[in-house]
């Protein structure tokens, strides 16, 4: 069976869609319907609950024992425990950060954040920023939550050009900002154009682009229609590449055997 | 249905000017192939000309394109007659004259110029159920980004309200989501295409439960959006067999009157 490592899903409940695979079990079963041999997953919980540790400790006790799931725990650096509770999470498995700063009300210019990039990337993890949840034109009246600006991220992944960023949820016209800087990948959930994978490739080459599917917020057949490109428009070894390949280098390959 | 053979009811393509470009028609013809599209309804270039609130002139080249890309490719392309209801009542009837019952069209596209709440929309309605063509109407429900006067979904139930007897397409399921479905969920003369933002999961099976497979179209939105992963809204809902071709064809098939 060829690869597919998806780069970005969720567990748990989000008060502002029906989740329907909402728990490891439900959604490794979803996943692997569809050819998934390897899922970063977060707990989706943590994003709203007062302390995001709530989400990352039911995420632990719930993996399973086998390494389907790559476990992303989600930070808050504006907790005064942000730095012992990423410890602890790196102990229990973490292999990936994700961060918030729209959700947690920070921005990617405060000192705390370099910290936070620092003390990941000492540990060998990746840094995964989620530039929104949902499409900000559709939330909820009483919660209007601007997305992350491309441009930030940007400013970031520069001033720290050893550590990896992933980009979640980055829209299409958002890419060109993030185009041409080595240590920062995005994945497709939210990337779309007429053709999007051959005008994603367009912008930010074959090394940097990787699949999420943002499950199980998106219907994951539409997304991964993404990778199902006219004939003669897309190689195989490109394909190959944003299937499974960049997503391995941006985990770090060499922290395989890390859990 | 082993062989694909779906149709599309949201589309633009991305050239002003009414002469349509070779190159783009190419790629659209290679898509739908790829992706089983048999096909196209055409609803104007709203977005490469014109703005929101697109003159005479503007109209008049977009319509003459889509009839030249109809002329061209007629086997893969219908259109949509583009109008904006705050021009003069002669020009909108003319226009539907030349594009619709001489050009071929086969129905009126209305977007963000005037709310669809609005009086002026009554004499394109009114020629509208004379010829028995339906009208797709843009709307959304936004927090962010609202563009000029747009409709929401409330406001096409008021249009739809008004004119029962009219067959109306709301367009954009994922921006009308829930609110916009129950809104029009009463009112048996409304439709609504499967586009809009993204594919968020469930949002199909909801526009089904509440308003039945029967009035919903698939519609991608290309050129701003990709065949591929509109249709994988469809296909990646749980539907019967029957709901998901009633949504991918036999419905816009019903209301584009195609010969078998
Ligand atoms: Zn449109």
């Amino acid at each position: 069976m060829k690869s597919l490592i998806d780069t970005s899903v969720f567990v748990g409940n989000w008060p502002f869609q029906p989740l329907k695979e909402n728990t490891c079990a439900t959604l490794k079963r979803h996943l692997t319907s569809y050819g998934v041999t390897q899922a970063w997953v977060a707990n989706v919980e943590a994003v709203l609950l007062p302390d995001p540790m709530y989400g990352n400790e039911t995420l632990f006790t719930e993996l399973p024992s086998d390494p389907f799931f790559v476990p992303v725990v989600i930070i808050n650096p504006t907790l005064a425990t942000w730095r012992a509770d990423l410890q602890y999470c790196i102990a229990q498995g973490a292999r990936a950060v994700k961060i918030l700063p729209n959700y947690h009300q920070y921005t990617l210019d405060e000192p705390v954040v370099s910290e936070l990039v620092q003390a990941a990337h000492a540990d060998g993890l990746t840094l995964c920023v989620q530039m929104r949840i949902t499409d900000e034109r559709a939330h909820h009246p009483l919660m209007k939550v601007p997305c992350v600006p491309a441009a930030a991220l940007a400013a970031l992944a520069k001033q720290h050009p050893y550590a990896r960023f992933l980009a979640c949820a980055v829209f299409h016209a958002e890419l060109p900002r993030l185009a041409g800087i080595a240590n920062v990948w995005a994945e497709l959930s939210h990337v779309e154009s007429m053709e999007t994978l051959v005008t994603a490739l367009q912008v930010m080459g074959d090394d940097h682009l990787v699949f999420g599917s943002h499950s199980p917020f998106l219907y994951f057949k539409a997304v991964q229609a993404k990778l199902a490109c006219s004939p003669g428009t897309v190689s195989e070894q490109t394909l190959d590449k944003v299937s499974y390949a960049n997503a391995q280098t941006l985990l770090g390959s060499d922290l395989n055997n890390h859990r | 249905m082993s062989q694909a053979l779906y149709i599309d009811f949201h589309t633009h393509l991305s050239t002003p000017g009414p002469e349509p470009s070779g190159e783009e028609l190419a790629k659209a013809e290679r898509l739908a192939q790829t992706y089983g599209i048999v096909k196209i309804v055409l609803l104007g270039n709203v977005t490469a000309q014109g703005g929101p609130n697109p003159t005479t002139a503007d109209i008049k080249d977009l319509n003459t394109q889509t009839l030249a890309v109809m002329d061209k490719l007629p086997q893969l392309f219908t259109g949509f007659c583009y109008l904006n209801p705050s021009h003069p009542e002669e020009f909108n009837i003319a226009e539907i004259e030349r594009c619709v019952v001489t050009g071929g069209m086969k129905g009126i596209k209305l977007w963000i110029a005037v709310k669809a709440t609005d009086a002026r929309l009554d004499h394109i309605m009114a020629r509208a159920a004379e010829i028995g063509v339906p009208v797709l109407h843009h709307a959304w429900y936004k927090q962010t980004s609202y563009s000029y006067q747009e409709s929401n979904p409330a406001e096409i139930a008021h249009l739809a309200r008004r004119w029962p007897q009219v067959t109306l397409v709301t367009a954009h399921l994922s921006g009308c989501r829930e609110r916009g479905i129950t809104d029009i969920a009463e009112l048996p003369n409304v439709y609504i295409d499967t586009s809009g933002s993204q594919p968020d999961a469930g949002m199909v099976e909801y526009a089904v439960k509440r308003l039945g497979a029967e009035r919903i179209l698939y519609g991608s939105d290309w050129c701003l959006r990709d065949f591929g992963v509109q249709l994988g809204r469809v296909q990646g809902a749980s539907l019967s067999e029957a709901e998901r071709n009633l949504i991918l064809y036999g419905n816009a098939k019903r209301l584009l009157q195609l010969d078998e």
